[in-house]
């Protein structure tokens, strides 16, 4: 509260003050009071006026100075009324007590919403484990028919990666949700970096396969000798979901009539503890411009507008996974000749 | 043959499930009432289990605890949840895996056969016609005592067509086995470890023992 601005703001009273203070001495002078005891009632008055105006001024700025600064340092700022006290003057709990009132009607408020949405989530992730049945139901009947059958029919082939195509957007919804709230669902523990790899190899093997392109494990020259000694604190699960995001887009944007290959591998960050995670192919590559957006929501650069099926998804929710997780993720690529896509594990524990 | 029995509540799921198991080798039973899992479980003396979490009347949580207290039979727990806690406490009451579904179904009979594996039963050494294979010392043995010594791929691959004799085996299966041990060929690397594994039986007496199927895969009778 600026002195200057609080004189400015009571002038009238100031003005009514000087008024009657003319007034009294003009009335004195009628009257011919000795000067003397005028000069004192005179001076008595303005003390007596400048107390109360600095009375005033002083209990308000506690208060108001409080809340402005307040509002002000805090990032959540509606939460603001929980670091003051109740002013003693009117005004101010005139004012207290509104605030109060307005924040919690804010409150119920944001309150439906977050009801709403939670049961939104609620529902969505019942919805993902019943759809699941279903399609559960016609993996296992396509692969009876190939293997009753005996033939490994292009039929089959499209069924299969439709039906994985399905299952892939599912799991995506599931774990958008998961990433929107995150408190909920994810179990922390010590994971060998061998494992990782070992599953995303396993759960995308037939995908990669299916689609032509060749599955290489493990790097030939450089990378981790022993990725079995190195363990990483991680969600296994959410880990895997964000490799196969990777996979995924790497079958996306492989370049045609082209021998292809996808590479999953771990490496080794020189001079630190990090291992980073790494999924490479030889497709279509990503255009410099695009490189820094890949990770933004609903993005999907040049290479998505070529095909349809980009909804600009994944990569941003592998992002918001990997933040929630403390990995960071990191995007390396050439148009027209690489792609690697990776994932930073901090501090892993070599054994 | 084992005998694994399905309780599984969804009927497009379990019988596939019946299909699978029954063409892969093993005696597939299942349930239709879910009012008594675990009595019908303990009556019915299964060599494994293949059990649902979401089961009407009483989770597979709760079944499992219940059937832990009188068997100790291998227990697969399989769900559409991937919910972390319900994994820990099934694996906490003492199931033997976990998988979730949509699941690859090759994963899941590998899975079974892991387990089966742990357990024992396969012993360490088999004979097969002339030839003694020995699978902890990675070696085969001919009829007059000469010892050859398979790399740890060709002691896979003998061991996936010795266990699955009179069936015929995809590449693709072998390649999913071979995988699944960690050892991530591609289809050139296996073409030269089958005729290199084809080579030393061969020279052991049994060189026909793995027949090829031209287009479906091999066969050891």
């Amino acid at each position: 509260m600026s002195f200057g601005k609080y004189i400015k703001d009571k002038i009238i009273n100031i003005l009514i003050a000087v008024l009657l203070l003319a007034a009294v001495v003009g009335i004195l002078l009628i009257f011919r009071l000795n000067p003397v005891a005028l000069c004192l009632v005179a001076g008595l008055m303005v003390i007596a006026f400048v107390a109360s105006f600095l009375y005033d001024y002083f209990r308000k700025k506690g208060f108001y100075d409080s809340l402005a600064k307040n509002v002000e340092r805090m990032d959540k700022a509606y939460l603001v009324l929980e670091t003051l006290q109740e002013p003693a003057f009117y005004e101010g709990k005139l004012i207290y007590d509104t605030l109060y009132d307005i924040d919690k009607s804010m409150a119920d408020n944001v309150g439906i919403y977050k009801k709403q949405s939670k049961e939104f989530a609620e529902y969505i992730e019942m919805w993902i484990h019943e759809v699941k049945l279903p399609l559960s139901a016609i993996s296992l009947k396509l692969h009876n028919l190939v293997k009753l059958r005996n033939e490994y029919t292009d039929e089959y082939k499209k069924l299969l990666a439709e039906t994985r195509r399905i299952e892939e957007y599912v799991n995506q919804v599931l774990y958008f949700v998961r990433s929107e709230n995150a408190e909920k669902d994810y179990h922390i523990s010590s994971v060998a970096v061998s494992d990782i790899i070992h599953d995303a190899a396993m759960t995308y093997r037939d995908t990669v396969r299916d689609n032509g392109i060749e599955f290489v494990i493990g790097k030939d020259e450089a990378g981790i000798e022993n990725p079995e000694n190195v363990f990483v604190n991680t969600d296994r699960k959410w880990l895997l979901f964000i490799m196969g995001q990777f996979i995924s887009n790497s079958i996306k944007y492989r370049k045609s009539g082209e021998d292809s290959f996808i590479r999953v591998y771990a490496d080794k960050k020189d001079g630190s503890r990090d291992v980073l995670l790494c999924v490479e192919d030889n497709g279509l590559g990503i255009p410099t411009a695009d490189q820094t957006r890949i990770f933004e929501k609903s993005f999907t650069g040049s290479n998505g507008k070529l095909r349809t099926g980009s909804t600009g998804m994944g990569l941003y929710i592998v992002k918001e996974l990997c933040e929630k997780l403390g990995h960071e993720i990191n995007v390396d690529s050439r148009e027209g000749e690489f792609t690697r896509l990776s994932v930073t594990l901090q501090n892993c524990n070599i054994k | 043959m084992k005998k694994i029995f399905i309780i599984e509540d969804e009927p497009g799921i379990r019988d596939e499930l019946v299909i699978l198991l029954s063409s892969s080798g093993y005696e597939a039973l299942c349930l239709e009432e879910f009012e008594n899992v675990s009595s019908a479980i303990l009556s019915c003396a299964p060599d494994m289990v293949l059990l649902d979490i979401n089961l009407p009347f009483k989770n597979g949580k709760d079944v499992l605890k219940e059937l832990r207290q009188k068997s100790d039979v291998p227990v697969i727990m399989v769900t559409s949840s991937d919910a972390e806690r319900d994994e820990l406490i099934s694996i906490g009451y003492g199931a033997d895996d976990y998988i979730t579904k949509p699941y690859n179904p090759t994963l899941l009979l590998l899975r079974i056969g892991n387990i089966f594996k742990r357990l024992g039963g396969n012993s360490d050494e088999v004979q097969y016609r002339d030839l003694k294979i020995d699978f902890r010392r990675s070696v085969i043995v001919d009829r007059c005592g000469n010892e050859t010594v398979l790399s740890k791929n060709e002691m896979l691959i003998l061991s996936y067509m010795y266990h699955h004799r009179g069936n015929i085996v995809s590449r693709d299966d072998l390649m999913t086995d071979l995988w699944n041990n960690s050892e991530y060929l591609n289809d050139n690397a296996l073409t030269v470890n089958i005729s290199r594994l084809r080579g030393k039986l061969s020279e052991a007496g049994v060189g026909d023992a793995i027949e090829t199927r031209k287009g479906q895969g091999y066969l050891m009778q």
